[in-house]
């Protein structure tokens, strides 16, 4: 029998106090829950890791195929489906639609017309976001023509912009730079230069950014809980982090591999486990936790994010059968004898491969009946009524 | 008979002695058979090799074909050639040695830099290639150093020169131990092996001629292989021996490297497959192992069995949740085996008369075959220590299996009766973690042949212990459909029964003595007779699927209305007090989550047979038919909805001109496109949700009428009662479909700037993008009806696509999941003995049995 754990023993405390029980009333409880307890733990032999496969398996086919949401104040940022849980579960190196959820702290933001203002700044702006550069190459001349409608929109002072632009925009290559006017700048270049190197040059030029936290394409202003919360497309939690303004403790990143770079392992394994449960109740099914934290931990436990992928999980066992059974059969079968190793069969499916019983559930028991000491036993038994 | 047990097996690669050690016979010869179908000596098919033709002797083991494993032959090939898998494991040794005195291409201070890496020959091979970049001139012997590249998968040149497999044997044996001990080589595994003198021969037993009565018709793929080999093996022999010039023997050395490379995998990259007469690929070594037919898959995980039976299931309510009605002929031919003891001795001579044994296994593994003439003579001479196999008879356990099995509930242990007829009866209850239904489902029983097994089934399989789903712990093996229904009906305050009903239902259940009648005239309220199969000491209350409905139609529903509408299931010691039966008693805390949790695991079990006998009595004396009238819009609801379409049309054709206009407000975050296509979908789901209101009241008081549910309307009943539809689906029947989506959004353009061609170009309108006004009971336009298809169409490439990608993640789960189990002390442990969680699920809760899903260990809100 196993004890009760202290908080479940802490709280039948409280509540026979609350009650007033006595002592004997008290320890039937205690009797009672510490047998319930029993019952409920796990049987140790179980082969919960397959469970957990198939829990998560199973409903596979319930969830949603391909729908993409973005925040927006209709739908803030739904759960996306199939496509989400294996983006998960692979461990790759990036999301494909990274979001943020950045909280701000407590009354930072007086008026709502601030706060707007604060959620267009994080915006990544990059001189390509602003305008266009035209190629003359005749004259080796380019010119910077500013989009008003865009700078309208993303608020942005217009001299400062073009200012910027300016200063940061230099090239070795350029001879000549004209002052900022209302509709853009003009660069001249030496006539020598080659053309290919204008056209280089004005690639590089595009990339250049301006303001904002670079990878934040988009920011919208959401109400959760009476709070405002800025929601974004794409994903920069180490820069967000940085801003003043914003709440550390709760800014959130459906990114795992930013997280995991971020604070580390353990925020990963929690946010591994957080972003699948969030899917699939997104979709309406139901999962015990204890299956996503037996998959989450399998994906953390030696300190970096490992995928479910023929490279990741799968692929590094130490069974060559194991490995062979799942991908790529040949280059195992090569490698392992490149690499003169040994199949010790303690894995469940070496042992199913060469007929053997697997070591889980009723196969891991060693105990065996004698029947030769059960005789004796039986003898002793009947002696000892007859005494 | 003792079980030995497999500890290890090691992998390593045959040296030329080793191949030539194992070998039976040495094969020199490219032919199979002479012209009496016997194996030609040294030829393909060598005796040596083992036997696959009855009679034949092996002629190195001398077994027959029953008993010979089969034993390997070789080839000596005249001329060396590459193994083409080990190529890129010899290519590093040439990039970074002499070629002249086989040194590392490394100065001295290089060389003590790499020590430190001497654990990782991977890394080493890299870095040797970066320190030797630079390098003219050997440090050694200052020979010049030549830029060795391999040309996949088996061509070596340096400089630009042609390396052949003789040249590379020569470079890599002046390569120093100590050196190759740096890339990974050590005794047992020398880089000369991977060029090859000699190969081995497989048995004939693992590549059998295909023979029809004794003449072979085909060889297998193998031996064609093989064929080629020795062919050109023996051609470039005789070529060489005749002196031939260079350029010939260098072509067949080619074509024998080709045929050696096809030997091994015949999907090389760069190199043509290898084919048959008839064009096919041919199979060769890796093409047997790889894949999902491959053996590895095929076989080796899955394997076929003996004493297993398919057919298709029906549906059986006069049969328990856990047993299953098999045919006698099923019965009849799957066997038990039964060990005759002093305790079931006259059991079996009884059977043996009944001729219910069809065989005996005498102590000495002899059979005998039980007749009608022999059996009274094998009655009598039955003694202890014997074997019977025995039909399956009633009680019998088997285990009951339905593809695709996703999870451990698709494989359950059942009790068989024999039942008339010829398909595998089920009852219905149990088929939703099977996910099976009986439009000609197919599913397979599998009969245990051991003790062992048979207790395994009984103690862990059956149905009765798996009504709580291990996914998240709520009951997944519960009434549905008609038994809702039917547990609706019963349970009404309506529903009343005379003596002569009550007394038939209480007896089919086992009940003999009729409790005090509750109604007036010595009637019977269903209540009454549904507490009988509640245990005595139930306590439970919750809210029916009715009160959700009343707080939607109303806001909150008083103690009044749970009166008038008996929508709150009360039982207090074992009697229903109010509320009814229906879809809510399935939910998680609610009756059969109680039932299935804190009683013993046999008390479901009985519960469901119980229900359905009364539940199937009430349906057939109450009756349940739907009328088309149920489905006819009523004239002001027709009305009501005609304005509504039109407010709606005139609503959306501002949001068009608007969108056209590019005047359209836009929503944060979403552009113009968007925001109309957003704007579009919520003008018209707006309608719906009004229109669908507006029936569900209307229904509501239709129903309700005279203070008693009314039996005149089926389809909210079984709504209302949550056995089969939903709300929607009366909606779409009498009101109007609305906006057909496709995915997410409305149906993207097929042609240019329109959804269909009959579309006027450029226009936008609600019409043009499947607003159907139009419901099920009338009818839709031909133009509704091509859209609606084009969702339908959607959602049928949806399935079909999402079960392909789930079934690879379910897969891929399984794989990297499977080794965990739980260790003695709870905690998690891999294969590898790595600890995974120190207690499972940090509290050590098993997901069935934990309330809730809760963990015990964190306080919840």
């Amino acid at each position: 029998m196993r004890e009760l754990p202290k908080n479940i023993l802490e709280r039948i405390e409280n509540y026979s106090n609350k009650k007033s029980f006595s002592d004997a009333k008290k320890k039937r409880l205690i009797d009672i829950v510490t047998k319930r307890y029993n019952e409920s733990l796990v049987t140790p032999g179980d082969a919960i890791g397959l469970i957990a496969a198939q829990s998560i398996g199973e409903p596979g086919t319930q969830l949603t195929l391909r729908t993409k949401h973005y925040a927006g104040s209709l739908e803030v940022s739904v759960g996306q489906g199939i496509q989400r849980v294996i983006e998960i579960v692979d461990g790759r190196l990036s999301s494909k639609y990274p979001s943020m959820k950045i909280y701000l702290k407590k009354d930072v933001f007086a008026t709502e017309k601030k706060l707007n203002k604060f959620a267009k700044s994080l915006i990544d702006i990059k001189v390509s976001t602003i305008g266009d550069f035209q190629e003359d190459f005749e004259n080796r001349t380019v010119s910077f023509i500013l989009n008003h409608d865009k700078l309208d929109e993303l608020d942005l002072d217009k001299e400062e912009t073009m200012t910027l632009i300016y200063d940061k925009i230099n090239d070795t290559y350029v001879s000549k730079r004209f002052t900022p006017n209302k509709n853009g700048i003009n660069f001249t270049f030496d006539k020598t230069t080659p053309l290919f190197n204008i056209r280089k040059a004005l690639l590089k030029w595009n990339k250049i950014p301006l303001f904002g936290v670079k990878n934040l394409e988009l920011t919208v202003i959401t109400e959760e809980a009476g709070e405002k919360v800025i929601s974004t497309k794409g994903s920069n939690l180490s820069e967000v982090l940085k801003i003043p303004e914003v709440d550390t403790d709760r800014t959130y990143t459906n990114d795992i591999l930013e997280i995991n770079k971020v604070f580390g392992i353990e925020a990963a394994r929690a946010s591994i486990i957080k972003e699948l449960k969030f899917t699939f109740e997104s979709n309406g099914i139901e999962i015990n936790q204890r299956h996503l934290s037996i998959l989450a931990d399998l994906m953390c436990f030696n300190g970096k994010v490992k995928g479910v992928v023929r490279t990741g999980i799968t692929g590094e066992k130490t069974s060559p059968f194991a490995r062979a059974s799942f991908e790529e059969t040949v280059k195992h079968i090569l490698s392992a004898a490149f690499d003169g190793e040994r199949e010790n069969f303690k894995g469940i499916i070496e042992n199913l491969i060469v007929g053997q019983p697997i070591l889980a559930g009723t196969g891991r028991v060693k105990l065996t009946l004698d029947p030769k000491n059960l005789k004796k036993m039986i003898k002793k038994q009947e002696g000892l009524e007859e005494n | 008979m003792s079980v030995k047990k497999i500890k290890s097996i090691e992998f390593g690669v045959l040296s030329p002695e080793v191949i030539r050690k194992m070998s039976g016979v040495e094969i020199t010869r490219a032919d199979t058979y002479d012209k009496d179908g016997y194996p030609i000596e040294r030829g393909i098919m060598d005796l040596h090799l083992g036997v696959i033709s009855p009679g034949l002797r092996c002629k190195t083991c001398g077994h027959g074909m029953r008993d010979c494993p089969g034993h390997f032959g070789h080839i000596e090939l005249t001329r060396p050639v590459m193994h083409p898998k080990f190529t890129e494991k010899i290519f590093p040794l040439l990039q970074c040695t002499c070629k002249e005195c086989g040194k590392l291409l490394l100065n001295n201070e290089n060389r003590n830099e790499l020590i430190r890496f001497s654990e990782h020959p991977d890394k080493i091979a890299k870095l040797i290639i970066d320190f030797s970049k630079t390098l003219k001139k050997c440090p050694n012997c200052n020979a010049n150093v030549s830029k060795v590249s391999l040309d996949k998968p088996t061509n070596f040149f340096a400089d630009g020169e042609r390396l052949y497999p003789s040249d590379i044997l020569d470079w890599i044996l002046r390569i120093e131990d100590q050196d190759l001990f740096l890339f990974g080589y050590s005794a047992k595994l020398r880089p000369q092996w991977f060029i090859l003198n000699v190969l081995p021969v497989p048995p004939v037993s693992i590549r059998p001629s295909l023979s029809l009565e004794n003449v072979v018709t085909a060889e297998n793929d193998l031996t064609h292989m093989l064929l080629n080999i020795v062919r050109i093996n023996n051609r470039l022999h005789e070529n060489m021996n005749a002196g031939a010039p260079q350029i010939i023997i260098e072509d067949l050395w080619d074509l024998l490297q080709y045929n050696v490379t096809t030997y091994f995998d015949n999907n090389t990259a760069g190199v043509p497959p290898a084919k048959h007469r008839s064009g096919r690929a041919l199979n060769t070594l890796a093409q047997r192992l790889k894949g999902k037919k491959g053996r590895f898959r095929y076989n080796l995980i899955g394997k076929r069995v003996n004493s297993a039976s398919r057919s298709t299931i029906s549906p059986s309510t006069d049969i328990a949740i856990d047993e299953l009605g098999i045919p006698q002929e099923v019965a009849d031919t799957l066997t038990l085996s039964e060990r005759v003891t002093s305790w079931n001795i006259s059991k079996i001579k009884e059977y043996i008369m009944q001729d219910k044994i069809k065989y005996l296994l005498t102590k000495n593994n002899r059979k005998r075959i039980v007749t009608p003439e022999n059996k009274q003579e094998i009655a009598d001479a039955l003694e202890e220590g014997i074997i019977a196999k025995r039909k399956m008879l009633d009680g019998d356990i088997v285990i009951f299996n339905r593809q695709p099995t996703l999870h451990r509930v698709s494989i359950m242990g059942h009790k068989i009766k024999i039942l008339p007829d010829k398909t595998f009866r089920l009852n219905p209850i149990a088929c939703a973690p099977y996910n099976a239904d009986f439009d000609g489902d197919e599913m397979q029983i599998h009969v245990p042949q051991s003790e062992s097994s048979v207790s395994e089934i009984k103690n862990l399989l059956m149905v009765n212990d798996h009504i709580l789903s291990m996914r998240h712990g709520k009951p997944i093996i519960t009434p549905t459909e008609d038994l809702i229904s039917g547990g609706f009906l019963l349970t009404q305050n309506t529903t009343e029964f005379s003596k002569k009903e009550a007394m038939e239902m209480l007896y089919s259940i086992g009940i003999t003595e009729l409790p005090q009648a509750d109604r007036g005239r010595g009637q019977y309220s269903g209540k009454l007779i549904f507490s009988q199969i509640l245990p005595k000491d139930l306590n439970l209350e919750y809210e029916n699927k009715m009160y959700t409905i009343i707080k939607k139609i109303k806001g909150k529903v008083t103690k009044k209305d749970i009166e008038k509408y008996d929508c709150y299931f009360k039982v207090e010691k074992g009697k229903l007090i109010s509320g009814v039966f229906d879809e809510r008693a399935t939910s998680s805390k609610n009756l059969i989550d109680v039932l299935s949790r804190h009683y013993p695991s046999n008390f479901i079990a009985e519960f469901y047979y119980k229900l359905s006998k009364l539940v199937f009595y009430t349906l057939s004396k109450k009756g349940l038919t739907i009328a088309l009238d149920e489905y006819k819009t009523p004239d002001n609801l027709k009305t009501e909805i005609d304005q509504k379409i039109k407010e709606l049309i005139t609503t959306t054709n501002g949001i068009v001109r608007k969108y056209e206009n590019k005047t359209l407000p836009l929503i944060s975050g979403k552009n113009l496109d968007e925001t109309f296509e957003l704007e579009m979908i919520s003008a018209s789901s707006q309608i719906k949700d009004y229109i669908s209101d507006q029936i569900l009241l209307l229904k509501f008081n239709e129903m309700y009428d005279d203070r008693k549910i009314s039996n005149n309307n089926t389809t909210m009943l079984s709504s209302v009662g949550g056995s089969r539809g939903k709300l929607l689906n009366v909606v779409n029947i009498i009101g109007l479909w609305g906006q057909v989506t496709v995915r997410t959004g409305r149906a993207k353009n097929g042609f240019k700037n329109r959804l269909l061609s009959s579309n006027v170009l450029g226009t936008n309108a609600l019409m043009d993008y499947g607003f159907v006004k139009n419901n099920f009971y009338n009818g839709m336009s031909p133009k509704e009806y091509f859209i609606h298809s084009i969702g339908g169409r959607q959602g049928e490439i949806d399935t079909g696509v999402s079960t392909k990608v789930s079934g690879y993640l379910y897969r891929r789960l399984s794989n990297a999941l499977k080794d965990l189990v739980v260790q003695d002390d709870l905690s998690v442990k891999s294969a590898d003995g790595q600890v995974i969680q120190f207690v499972y699920g940090d509290d050590g809760l098993s997901p069935d049995r934990a309330y809730l899903g809760k963990n015990i260990n964190f306080f919840h809100e």
